[in-house]
C-alpha cells in the first residue's frame, strides 16, 4: 500500500468523506491532444509554447443580425467609460476579451485556462484563443496575452470589472509578471447593458442580450458555462481534448458578441433618434441614459418621443413623471404644467403637490394652490391607497393646507 | 486616611460569621516598579509620543522585549493582567516602522472587540500627520465595509485583524496584499493562550500558511506573542509559529499589597451538607465592598447568574444610579459593552458583574477588588479573573467564593492544591490529520505546492502523501513537480476555525409602539436561555419570553414583574449511527462509530428569587440539538460486572429500596409533618422526597439503611443539594471522569473538545455498562479514533493515575473530588480499571 493509500484509509476511518472521484482509475490509454481537436499553432515566447487557435472574420461579418464593425463616432461611449481621451481612436485600438476559468469562486486558486481575444485589423476581425494544456503553462498563456495586447489602448469585456480583469491581474502577480492592463481603459459592457435593457429584457446576461438584441442563435457545439470548469478538470485527468472544442466555440461566440454588442451600443448612443430603434422601451432607456449623463436636451427630445409611442401604462406615467421633473429643473414650467395636469387626471399625487407648489411659490396664487391641495385630499380619500402611502401624503397635504390657510388669512387681513 | 480595602478587611477579620468562613487568606507583599530608562536609540518621534502620554521610563520587561526584538529574536511575553504587556510589542514595532517606513506589521487578536480596544492604544503612539491621508494603523476584519477595503490594503502599515479573517479573507486573496506581505516585518499574536485545543490547532496551520505566503513575496517576519500565565508558554509559542522563541516572563510592573481570600459559605444544615448559596454570599460580600466605594468586579459562572447578582445588588440600593453598577456578558450589544469598558476606565462605573467574556485582555484598567463566585474551572482562568483586581500602589483584594459542588468544595478543603498548582497546559495538535488536511487544501489553493516543499513542520515526503491523496480525490492536478488547485470552490470558506455555530437569535422586546432589539444569544444557548416562558434577565430587568421563533431567528420578549427565575431542564442521549470498528479487549469490548448525541430542552422549573423555592414548572416543545460525531466507547463484559459484584466493588446499579419502601416513605412523610425539613416547603406545594441521610449504598443491608432515623422528608430542590454533598460516586462515574480527564493529555487537545457520557444500562452497549467519549465537534476531529487505537495506554494511565494518587477516596486529579460525606468511589473505579488492563 502506498503512503497516500494508507493515509486515505486513516482519514476514512476518522469519518472523512473521500473518494468522490474515481476517474483516474479508468483513464483511457489513448490521448487526444488539443492540436488534433482544434486547429491552431503554438506561440513561442520566453516562457515556452502556448496553444493558440486563430480565426479571421470579415469586418462586415454579420453576427446574428448585426455587423461586427462600426465606424460611428464613440464620443458618448468614451464619455460614459470615463475614457474621453479615446474618442478619436478607431476600433482597431480596442481588444475584446473573455476568459474561461476553473471556477467562479475567486481568490488565488481560480485561474483562466483559456483567454479569448479579438481585435480589428486590416484583415478584418482577428480572433485568438490562447489555451493552456495544463496549469504549468500559465506563464506562457499570460505572455501570449501580453504580446497580443501590445499597443492596445482599451479592453472591452462583459462583467470584466469585477471578474476577468481582477482575476488576470491576480494571475500575473502570482507568476511574478507585469499585468498588461495597467494604464489602459476598460469598457465593461455589462453595466451599460443593464441601463439600456433593464426595462425591456428580463435578464441581462450576455447570452440573453446577444440573442434578444443581436439575434444570435448558438449552434449545437455550444456548452453551458457552468459545465466548463468540470470539463477542463476532466481533460486534465484524461488528456482527452475532444470535448473541449465546445468550449472554444462558446468562447468564440462570446468574443464575437462582445464586438457586435459594442458596435450596436456605440450606434445607439450616437444616433438615439434613428428610425431603426423600434422599441419604445429602448427610447425611454436612452432618455434616462442621456439625462444621467447631463445631456438634458437629448433626454428631453427622447422623453417626448417616447411619450407619444405606445408605452405600457405604468412605464408611460413613470416616464411622464421623470420628464416633468427634468423640465422643472430646466425651468420650463409651461411644459411641466401640461404634464402635471395630465398626471393629475390620472390621480398621481405628486402632480397635485407640484401644481400646488407651483401656484404657491412661483405665482403666489394661494387660492389656486389651496384648490389643488384640496383636490389631492379628496383623491386621497376616494381611492384606496396603502396605509403608509396614505399617511405619507396625508401629512404632507395637511401641512401644506394649514400653511396656505394661514397665508390666505394673512393676505385677507392686510 | 485608612485605605477602604483595609477598612473592609479589618471588619471582616473581626466579624465572627464572616471570618469563620474564610478558609484561606494569602497576602502578597507590595512590589515596587522595576524601572529602566527609555532606550536612547528609540525613534525620537516615538519618545516624544511616550512623553506626551506621561511615560518617562519603561518597566524592565518592556525594555528587555525591545532589546530582544532588535536583536532579531521571536519573543513571547508572559505576564499578568495590566502589566504593560501591550507596550512590549507596540514599542519595538512602532520604532521599527518609523525607522523603516516601508515595513508592515500584522497584529492578530482572538476577538474583534479586542482589536478595537487595542487600535486606539496603538494610534496614540504612532506619529501621524492627518494630511498624509489614511492613518497607517487600521482594522481589517469581517466588519470592514467592502468599499474601504482596497484602500486599507494598499495604504496600511499596520493591520489589526483576527485569525478567522486572515484565514478566509486575506490569505486566499494574497495577491491583493502583495506589497503588504512583501515587506511584512512583524506578526504579533496577542493573547496566544486563547489559541489552544481545536481553535489553536487551526490557528497554528493558518500561521503555516501565513509564513508560506510571506516567503513567496520574499519576507520572513519576526513574531511577537503575548500570553497570560500558562504552564507551557514556550511550547505553545513554538508550536504556533514553529520557530525558536525567547520567553520573557519577568514582570517589572509594580503592585500594591494583594489579598486573596478563599471563602466557603456557611452551612445551613450541616447534617444534610447544605450550604448557604455562594451566589448570595458572594453578592453580600460584593455589596460590602461597593458600600465602601471600592471599585469591584464580580465574576459569575453563567449568564443567568450575572443577571441575578446584578438584580440583588441593585435591590440593596434601590436609590442608586443604575449606571454605577453594570452587567457585562456575551449577549450585550458591542456598543453597550464599549460604554461599560469606558465607564470602568474612567471610574464612572463602580461595579461590574461579568462572565469570563471580560477575561480576554480588554483594557478596563485595574480594579480594587474582584469577587469570583464559584471556581471558574481552571487555575489559569481563576488567576486571570483575580488579576483584574490590582492597583499599582494601593492594596487590592480578590475573593473566591466556593460553590456547593464537589470540585469547589474540594478546593475549599484543600486550598494548597489551588494555590500551589501550576496553571494548565495549553495544548495544540496542528498535525491532527483532519485539521492538517483542511489547511493543506487552503494552502494549495493559495499557491501551488512543489514536490520539494514541506508545510510547516511537515516534511516534503510526508506532505507528498497528502498531495497525492488530494490529487487522487480530484482536488489537485499534478503537473511535473507541482500540484495545482483543481476545483471550483474556495476551501477556506468551508472551514471554521472555531467550530462554533454562527447563528444567532435576536432578542426583541415588545414596546408600546414597536419592537426593540436588546441583545442576542447564539442558537445553541437560545434553547435553554430563551425557550418559551423562560424568564430572561438583561441588565437587571426581567423579561418573559413569549415566543421563540427559530425560523426567523428571533425571540419575542415582554417586560415582566414575576418574582421567580427559570431553569431549563435538559436531556442528553447518545445513539449509535454506524459502527466503524469494534474489538474485544481485556474484560470489555471497545467500539468506534458514528454516533448521534441529542440534547433537548424539555421543560423548565420556576424558582423564587432569594429563597430559591421551587414554584412548579412546565414543559416546552423545542427541537433537539443534534451533534453528529464520532465516538469511542468501552462496554464492560458481563463477566467483569459479575466479578466486580462478587468483590462488592460494583455500585452502579439503581438502588432497590425493597417492597416495603412505599409504606416506609409514607410513614416518614407523616412523621415530618408533610414538610421539607430544611426549607419548610409543604407537600401540598410540591411532591416531597424521602432522602437517606447516610447513603443507601453505604449500608450492608436494606433494613439498616431504611431505619426511620436515617430517613428525612425533603423538597426536590433541597434533596438535590443534599445528594450533591453526600453522594456515592459509582465506579462507572469515576471511570468516566478519569478517562475524560486523561484523554485530552493523550490527545493533546482541549478538554472541551471531548464529550463524555456513561450509562450503567446503555443501549449503546446492549444494556451493559458503557462509557462513551466523543468528539465535541460536528463530524468529529479524529480524537475518538486515536482513543480507540490507544485504549490500552489510556486505561493503564488511568489505572496508574488513580493508584498513585495520594488522596484517600477521590480528588479532582483522579476520579473526581469527593463529597464532604459519602464515598468517592475510588476503590470501585480502580477495580474496573484493573479488570481492563494487562498486568504482565
Amino acid at each position: 500500500m502506498t503512503d497516500w493509500e494508507s493515509l486515505a484509509k486513516q482519514l476514512k476511518a476518522l469519518g472523512m468523506q473521500l473518494g468522490k472521484d474515481t476517474s483516474l482509475n479508468n483513464v483511457p490509454t489513448e490521448k487526444h491532444p488539443i492540436e488534433q481537436v482544434v486547429a491552431g499553432r503554438f506561440w513561442e515566447g520566453i516562457y515556452g509554447p502556448v496553444f493558440c487557435h486563430e480565426e479571421v472574420y470579415a469586418r462586415d461579418h454579420l453576427h446574428g443580425k448585426k455587423p461586427l464593425w462600426t465606424d460611428v463616432p464613440i464620443t458618448r461611449l468614451c464619455q460614459w467609460a470615463s475614457a474621453e481621451g479615446l474618442s478619436n481612436t478607431d476600433l482597431s485600438d480596442f481588444i475584446f476579451l473573455d476568459t474561461e476559468t476553473s471556477g467562479l469562486a475567486g481568490g488565488t486558486g481560480t485561474y483562466a485556462f483559456e483567454i479569448g481575444v479579438g481585435r480589428f485589423s486590416d484583415h478584418g476581425f482577428e480572433l485568438a484563443q490562447f489555451f493552456m494544456r495544463h496549469p504549468g503553462e500559465e506563464p506562457a498563456l499570460l505572455a501570449g496575452l501580453t504580446e497580443f495586447m501590445h499597443g492596445m489602448q482599451a479592453v472591452v469585456t462583459y462583467n470584466g470589472k469585477s471578474f476577468d480583469i481582477p482575476l488576470l491581474n491576480t494571475r500575473y502577480t502570482l507568476m511574478g509578471m507585469t499585468s498588461p492592463f495597467e494604464g489602459i481603459a476598460h469598457f465593461d459592457l455589462l453595466p451599460l447593458a443593464r441601463r439600456l435593457w433593464r426595462i425591456r429584457l428580463e435578464s441581462r446576461t450576455l447570452g440573453n442580450v446577444e440573442s434578444q438584441i443581436l439575434g444570435v442563435r448558438r449552434g449545437e457545439d455550444e456548452v453551458p458555462g457552468y459545465m466548463i470548469p468540470e470539463m477542463y478538470f476532466e481533460y486534465l485527468k484524461t488528456q482527452d481534448a475532444r470535448p473541449l472544442s465546445g468550449i472554444f466555440y462558446h468562447n468564440a461566440i462570446d468574443i464575437l458578441s462582445l464586438a457586435g454588442l459594442y458596435s450596436h451600443m456605440a450606434f445607439l448612443l450616437d444616433e438615439p433618434h434613428s428610425e431603426k430603434i423600434k422599441h419604445a422601451e429602448d427610447i425611454v432607456a436612452l432618455a434616462r441614459f442621456f439625462e444621467s449623463m447631463g445631456d438634458s436636451l437629448q433626454a428631453q427630445s427622447l422623453y417626448q418621443k417616447a411619450l407619444i409611442m405606445n408605452l405600457e401604462d405604468e412605464l408611460h406615467w413613470d416616464t411622464l413623471e421623470r420628464f416633468s421633473f427634468l423640465l422643472k429643473r430646466n425651468g420650463d414650467w409651461e411644459a411641466a404644467l401640461t404634464l402635471w395636469m395630465q398626471a393629475a387626471e390620472n390621480q398621481a399625487l405628486y402632480a397635485f403637490e407640484e401644481l400646488a407648489k407651483f401656484y404657491e411659490h412661483q405665482v403666489k396664487d394661494f387660492a389656486t394652490a389651496r384648490a389643488w391641495t384640496n383636490k389631492a385630499l379628496i383623491v386621497l380619500k376616494e381611492h384606496a391607497f396603502p396605509a403608509y402611502e396614505y399617511n405619507f401624503w396625508f401629512e404632507k397635504f395637511k401641512h401644506r393646507l394649514g400653511r396656505l390657510e394661514r397665508r390666505l388669512s394673512n393676505t385677507e387681513e392686510r | 486616611m485608612i485605605d477602604p480595602i483595609k477598612t473592609v478587611l479589618n471588619r471582616w477579620r473581626s466579624h465572627p460569621t464572616i471570618a469563620e468562613n474564610v478558609v484561606d487568606w494569602r497576602v502578597l507583599a507590595p512590589k515596587a516598579a522595576d524601572f529602566t530608562e527609555i532606550p536612547p536609540d528609540l525613534a525620537p518621534d516615538l519618545i516624544e509620543n511616550l512623553q506626551a502620554l506621561g511615560i518617562h521610563a519603561l518597566y524592565r520587561h518592556q525594555a528587555i522585549a525591545y532589546e530582544k526584538i532588535r536583536a532579531g529574536n521571536n519573543i513571547a511575553i508572559v505576564s499578568g493582567t495590566a502589566s504593560g504587556k501591550t507596550l512590549c510589542y507596540n514599542l519595538p514595532l512602532i520604532d521599527s516602522l518609523i525607522k523603516h517606513p516601508d515595513g508592515k506589521a500584522l497584529l492578530l487578536f482572538p476577538t474583534k472587540a479586542l482589536a478595537q480596544d487595542q487600535l486606539s492604544t496603538l494610534r496614540d503612539l504612532l506619529p501621524y500627520d492627518p494630511e498624509q491621508g489614511l492613518h497607517p494603523a487600521n482594522i481589517y476584519d469581517g466588519d470592514t465595509p467592502q468599499h474601504t477595503r482596497p484602500l486599507l490594503r494598499q495604504e496600511s502599515a499596520i493591520i489589526l485583524t483576527n485569525p478567522d479573517m486572515l484565514h478566509t479573507g486575506i490569505l486566499p486573496h494574497h495577491t491583493a496584499w502583495k506589497d503588504f506581505f512583501g515587506s511584512l516585518r512583524f506578526v504579533v499574536i496577542d493573547e496566544m493562550h486563547s489559541y489552544r485545543g481545536v481553535f489553536g490547532s487551526h490557528v497554528a496551520n493558518v500561521i503555516r500558511r501565513l509564513k508560506r505566503v510571506s516567503r513567496f513575496y520574499g519576507s520572513q517576519p519576526q513574531f511577537i506573542l503575548t500570553s497570560a500565565t500558562i504552564a507551557n508558554p514556550q511550547a505553545l509559542a513554538q508550536g504556533l509559529i514553529e520557530k525558536p522563541v525567547t520567553v520573557i516572563d519577568q514582570d517589572g510592573s509594580p503592585h500594591g499589597e494583594r489579598h486573596f481570600l478563599m471563602y466557603n459559605p456557611p452551612f445551613v444544615d450541616k447534617k444534610m451538607g447544605i450550604r448557604q448559596s455562594s451566589l448570595l454570599e458572594g453578592t453580600y460580600l460584593a455589596g460590602e465592598l461597593l458600600d465602601e466605594n471600592i471599585q469591584t468586579i464580580i465574576f459569575g459562572r453563567t449568564r443567568r447568574s450575572i443577571e441575578l447578582i446584578l438584580t440583588y445588588l441593585r435591590q440593596r440600593d434601590p436609590q442608586g444610579n443604575p449606571n454605577r453598577l453594570r452587567g457585562y456578558r456575551s449577549g450585550y450589544l458591542p456598543k453597550e459593552r464599549r460604554a461599560i469598558e469606558e465607564g470602568l476606565r474612567r471610574g464612572d462605573v463602580q461595579g461590574v458583574v461579568a462572565t469570563s467574556a471580560l477575561e480576554l485582555g480588554i483594557d478596563i484598567g485595574g480594579m480594587d477588588a474582584a469577587v469570583l463566585i464559584g471556581y471558574p474551572g481552571s487555575i489559569a482562568a481563576a488567576r486571570q479573573q483575580a488579576g483584574r483586581a490590582g492597583r499599582k500602589l494601593t492594596p487590592s483584594l480578590a475573593i473566591m467564593v466556593t460553590a456547593p459542588n464537589a470540585m469547589d468544595q474540594y478546593l475549599a478543603r484543600h486550598p494548597d492544591y489551588f494555590f500551589g498548582r501550576s496553571p494548565e497546559h495549553a495544548l495544540i495538535a496542528p498535525n491532527n490529520l483532519l485539521i492538517l488536511l483542511q489547511h493543506i487544501r487552503c494552502a494549495a489553493f493559495e499557491l501551488p505546492f512543489s514536490t520539494a516543499e514541506g508545510f510547516g513542520a511537515i516534511p516534503a515526503e510526508q506532505l507528498q502523501a497528502f498531495l497525492k491523496l488530494l490529487t487522487q480525490n480530484g482536488e489537485l492536478h499534478q503537473q511535473g513537480e507541482r500540484f495545482f488547485w483543481m476545483a471550483d470552490n474556495y476551501p477556506a470558506a468551508e472551514i471554521s476555525l472555531r467550530n462554533a455555530t454562527p447563528d444567532n437569535i435576536t432578542l426583541m422586546v415588545r414596546g408600546p409602539h414597536r419592537e426593540e432589539r436588546i441583545g442576542q444569544v447564539d442558537l445553541n444557548s437560545a434553547y435553554w436561555m430563551v425557550h418559551p416562558q423562560a424568564v430572561y434577565l438583561h441588565e437587571g430587568t426581567a423579561y418573559l419570553v413569549e415566543e421563540l421563533d427559530l425560523e426567523a431567528g428571533a425571540a419575542h420578549l415582554c417586560q415582566t414583574a414575576v418574582d421567580y427565575y427559570t431553569q431549563a431542564r435538559r436531556q442528553t442521549q447518545v445513539e449509535e449511527k454506524q459502527l466503524l470498528q469494534h474489538e474485544p479487549i481485556i474484560g470489555a469490548h471497545k467500539h468506534l462509530g458514528e454516533i448521534l448525541v441529542t440534547t433537548q430542552v424539555t421543560g423548565y422549573r420556576k424558582i423564587r428569587w432569594f429563597t430559591h423555592e421551587f414554584l412548579g414548572g412546565g414543559e416546552v416543545d423545542l427541537p433537539p440539538t443534534l451533534l453528529n460525531t464520532i465516538g469511542f466507547w468501552i462496554v464492560l463484559d458481563e463477566q467483569t460486572v459479575s466479578m466486580l459484584k462478587e468483590q462488592m466493588l460494583w455500585n452502579a446499579d439503581k438502588n432497590d429500596y425493597g417492597p416495603e419502601w412505599d409504606a416506609i416513605r409514607q410513614r416518614v412523610l407523616r412523621r415530618d409533618g408533610e414538610r421539607c425539613q430544611v426549607c419548610g416547603a409543604l407537600a401540598s406545594d410540591q411532591p416531597l422526597h424521602v432522602h437517606h441521610i447516610q447513603p443507601y449504598r453505604s449500608f450492608a443491608s436494606r433494613e439498616t439503611a431504611n431505619q426511620l432515623q436515617n430517613l428525612i422528608a425533603l423538597c426536590p430542590s433541597c434533596h438535590r443539594q443534599a445528594e450533591t454533598s453526600v453522594r456515592i460516586r459509582s465506579g462507572m462515574a469515576g471511570f468516566s471522569t478519569v478517562l475524560h480527564n486523561l484523554a485530552p493529555l493523550l490527545l493533546m487537545c482541549d478538554g472541551e473538545d471531548l464529550g463524555v457520557h456513561y450509562d450503567p444500562n446503555s443501549t449503546l452497549g446492549g444494556g451493559l455498562p458503557t462509557v462513551v467519549l466523543y468528539d465535541n465537534i460536528p463530524g468529529g476531529l479524529g480524537l475518538s479514533q486515536y482513543l480507540y487505537e490507544m485504549h490500552a495506554d489510556l486505561l493503564s494511565q488511568g489505572y496508574e493515575t488513580i493508584a498513585q494518587c495520594e488522596c484517600e477516596d477521590g480528588c479532582p486529579s483522579c476520579v473526581g473530588p469527593v463529597g464532604e460525606e459519602g464515598s468517592g468511589g475510588k476503590a470501585e473505579t480502580l477495580a474496573i480499571l484493573k479488570a481492563l488492563i494487562n498486568h504482565d
